[in-house]
């Protein structure tokens, strides 16, 4: 695919959403984010490129093996 | 006992009433008997787009207030065998029924029809609010733009607190020619930032216009939009449909690029 507008929008539309989901500013979405991370490698260990979390309508999802990217 | 079905999206102008109209002539093609309500009450055009308006004696806040019986309200479309509109009140506001009173009214319908559809208005207030009352499924019509994406995903949050969790997803008036420039979403795209069921994709074709035009549905017209709305309908009632190809121009290339190899 060319480059197009196309991952701008999905790009705007990702921060959008999560902080739409759960209420909050992109901003303190970062820091659930790095809180999440500090907080699971206490007792796992787990690098920052495989830690991901997601928030849909219904769940929160912690991808920690980078399975989804 | 039939199903309650509304049809929403949050941001106007994405082809809610285009699609009800179109999801009510398919499903009636189906043999199935089906009523089509249009809940704007202020902004009535379900009956426009199906070319009804001139045949409105009574509408869905008459029911409601008593002011006749639900049969009196329901126009029979004439071309479809098995297809009613209740259209909605053009002179009243959304503060003229309650949620509990539409809820009452779909229960009646669905013990005599297989599917009562509900054109929803936009927006998330009360008429809203009304539209989803008594409904057990849902179906959210957006477009691949950012803007309806963004409240189709508030929308999908706010039918889950109605109990309804899993609304299938219609996407609207895709141009395969900007998805492959990669100016605009695809399909796929919408399917997975919005995390809910693909119940179909209806292509941006022209031929709509000219069918709103005269009061026509599309869906039986031999185009790329027509065929895409029936697959919808028969996905409804369950059955399984793969997913058109939307992309025209590759089957005329394709085949023009096959014409000039073999000679």
């Amino acid at each position: 695919m060319k480059n197009g507008s196309v991952l701008i929008a999905k790009d705007r539309l990702k921060s959008l959403l999560v902080s739409d989901r759960v209420n909050c500013t992109p901003d303190t979405f970062e820091k659930i984010h790095s809180e999440l991370f500090q907080a699971i490698s206490k007792y796992i260990e787990i690098i920052p490129e495989e830690f991901d979390v997601k928030i849909t309508n219904s769940y929160i999802h912690i991808t920690l093996m980078g399975e989804d990217s | 006992m039939g199903e309650v079905i509304v049809i929403t999206s949050g941001k106007g102008g994405v082809g809610k009433t285009t699609t009800t109209a179109n999801i009510g002539v398919g499903l009636a093609k189906l043999n199935k008997k089906v009523v089509v309500i249009d809940t704007d009450l202020g902004l009535r055009n379900l009956d426009v787009v199906m070319g009804l308006e001139n045949r409105i004696v009574y509408n869905l806040v008459d029911v409601i207030e008593g002011n006749c019986r639900i049969k009196q309200a329901l126009i029979k479309d004439k071309r479809f065998e098995n297809l009613y509109l209740m259209p909605s009140a053009q002179t009243k506001d959304k503060s003229a029924v309650s949620p509990e009173q539409v809820r009452k009214l779909t229960e009646e319908l669905a013990e005599e029809f297989d599917y009562v559809l509900l054109d929803c208005p936009a927006g998330i207030e009360q008429g809203f609010q009304n539209a989803v009352a008594g409904a057990t499924r849902a179906i959210v019509v957006t477009t691949p733009e950012v803007s309806a994406i963004r409240d189709a995903d508030r929308i999908i949050g706010l039918l889950e607190k109605h109990n309804i969790k899993k609304p299938d997803l219609i996407i609207n008036r895709i141009r395969m020619e900007m998805v492959k420039r990669g100016d605009m979403m695809s399909v796929e795209d919408v399917t997975e930032i919005l995390a809910i069921p693909l119940l179909g994709a209806i292509p941006d074709d022209e031929k709509i216009v000219v069918a709103t035009n005269q009061g026509e549905p599309v869906i039986g017209m031999d185009c790329l939009s027509g065929k895409a709305y029936m697959n919808i309908c028969r996905r409804i009632t369950g059955e399984e449909v793969p997913f058109l190809n939307l992309d025209t121009r590759n089957h005329i290339m394709g085949k023009l690029a096959k014409l000039f190899k073999s000679n």
